[in-house]
């Protein structure tokens, strides 16, 4: 708990992120993520505090540890006087939909419908539906927004269904069914999918009738196309008249949570995905590589370490041995989501997931660019793996050597990176598309250098005829 | 006609429960409309009464449109 008397005002940064509910915001401090409570809000907090289902998500970890904070210099940051704070545990990696792989965004999404219908049963409920309140420990979903609780209006329909639409279900309905990712939509319009947009992609004949499309899509975007203009208010209070009840709500819960949980995406076999067994190496070179990453991890323990380009997790999970938090990035949506999988089921809550491509990583969105943070304002880490990367970025993504290892130094962290030189078997490949002399810098001796002049390289290992690797330090 | 509306409007019985409370996120009409349909077998009931109620207005009132806003209302 926050000492008595200390000033939040004085000492907190405003989360850009929590603006939209104008009944809390959250500071974080060097000590704790607080959130400030309006009078309303605070009403909500205790009727959730004082039920069973509180007692019940603080010991299943489902929701972010949270107590009240005692904080006397409450911050001037809603529209009604600050009426309490709570303090949150932090999660160790924020993270976004956006870049989630499909079964750790359908998994949010059974959280979100689970906690709503359990809280449906204290007569509370969720006022919204998105998987900007979800965070992950590993493998496990955590939610953070408490603010989101609130005493249930008897009669009023979910306010959270068409979030839960445009975040939730068409982002997965459109991966399942269509085989179209949709990172690039979420990270394209923070709202999400509308439901104009979800139509335009599952009206043909073939997909009209697919579980969910008929009501939640056609439907759903023809009621608000034909009701755009109506008073939202007196169909709220007509659909109260006419009985709409908890049990109703809890139905409408029960129908999207069996909804999504037969929603199923397995990817196919992309390229990446049998990388881990097929790859490039033989078992020797492997075990060289293995115990170069093992000696780098257990120099020192750190609290985050990147696994750039981490595929089947493979060196993710080497790196757990000296690590608090691992954020395993990987471009490849399907291995991705294959290494979630495996995370779940062994439960793990130390490695991270995630859906990037370091050539073009998340950027700052949203209000102001500040409401979503890009991938490094969240969090550098100590130790960067760049392992069988190198060559993907600089050759498939044209980027020049120097500006991949400007970006490397930029990160301040020691680095074990892998070259593989142009006689590599992966890398003619790669070239292969290209016509000769294509990327010219990508040369061994021209990677060296440029490595040399930016950190202290400490230890080489020539793991195989074609690949070396190097473990770095950044230079003052 | 113009002051049809507001009467019409205050005659339901539950017009002076309607809470005041805003919710910060707009549910969106037709998304709580869908709920109807959504909610399956449970919510036809509900979505029936709705739109008998609708149905037999016709017959007190001008006729109008589920929820539809008229020129004198507050917008």
């Amino acid at each position: 708990m926050a000492p008595r008397g200390r000033d939040l005002a004085a000492e907190g940064r405003v989360e850009a992120g929590s603006f939209r509910d104008h009944d809390s915001r959250v500071v974080v401090a060097p000590d704790g993520v607080f959130r400030v409570l309006s009078p309303d809000a605070l009403d909500d907090w205790n009727a959730l505090r004082a039920s069973r289902l509180w007692a019940e998500l603080q010991a299943e970890a489902r929701v972010v540890a949270t107590e009240p904070a005692e904080v006397d210099g409450l911050p001037d940051l809603l529209a009604t006087e600050p009426a309490g704070a709570l303090r949150h545990e932090r999660v160790p990696f924020v993270s976004y939909p956006y870049e989630w792989p499909f079964s750790m965004l359908k998994d949010a999404a059974l959280l979100q419908l689970d906690l709503n219908r359990r809280a449906l049963r204290e007569d509370l409920t969720l006022k919204d539906a998105s998987p900007y309140n979800v965070q992950w420990r590993g493998a496990a979903p955590v939610f953070i927004d408490v603010g989101s609780f609130e005493r249930l209006r008897p009669g009023e329909p979910w306010a959270g269904y068409r979030q839960f639409c445009m975040l939730y279900l068409y982002p997965l309905m459109l991966q399942a069914y269509k085989d179209l990712p949709y990172h690039a939509l979420l990270r394209g319009s923070l709202d999400g999918v509308p439901p104009s947009h979800a139509r335009a992609v599952l009206s043909a004949s073939g997909d009209r009738f697919r579980k969910g499309v008929l009501s939640n899509v056609l439907l759903h975007a023809r009621m608000e196309d034909r009701y755009a203009d109506a008073d939202g208010r007196r169909v709220k209070s007509e659909m109260k008249n006419a009985g709409f009840s908890k049990a109703l709500l809890d139905a409408t819960l029960g129908k999207l949570e069996t909804l999504v949980r037969r929603l199923e995406w397995t990817g196919g076999d992309t390229a990446w995905t049998g990388y881990g067994e097929d790859n490039t190496y033989d078992a020797e070179s492997a075990a060289r590589k293995a115990a170069f990453v093992r000696e780098a991890v257990g120099r020192r323990r750190t609290r985050l370490t990147w696994d750039v380009g981490g595929n089947d997790g493979t060196y993710s999970r080497i790196a757990a041995e000296g690590a608090d938090t691992i954020v395993a990035l990987d471009a490849d949506h399907a291995t991705v989501d294959g290494l979630y999988r495996r995370l779940r089921e062994e439960r793990r809550t130390d490695i991270l997931p995630l859906v990037v491509s370091v050539t073009d990583p998340s950027p700052d969105l949203g209000w102001r660019g500040l409401e979503r943070a890009s991938l490094e304002r969240r969090g550098t880490p100590e130790l960067a793996l760049c392992l069988a990367v190198v060559h993907h970025v600089c050759i498939t993504g044209n980027v020049p050597v120097r500006e991949l290892l400007d970006w490397l130094r930029a990160l301040d962290a020691t680095v074990v990176v892998e070259f593989p030189d142009r006689g590599d078997p992966m890398v003619q490949k790669l070239l292969s598309g290209k016509r000769e002399g294509a990327n010219p810098d990508y040369e061994k001796a021209t990677f060296e250098r440029a490595l040399e002049e930016r950190f202290l390289v400490e230890r080489v290992d020539a793991v195989s005829a074609t690949r070396t690797l190097y473990e770095a330090r950044p230079r003052a | 006609m113009s002051q049809a509306v507001p009467q019409r409007l205050r005659s339901h019985p539950g017009y002076e429960r309607v809470p005041q409370v805003l919710a910060y996120l707009d549910p969106g009409t037709g998304s709580m409309l869908v709920q109807l349909i959504v909610g399956g077998f449970a919510a036809a009931g509900v979505a029936l009464k709705l739109y008998w109620r609708r149905f037999t207005s016709l017959f007190r009132r001008n006729k109008a449109e589920l929820g539809s806003a008229e020129p004198d209302q507050d917008r």
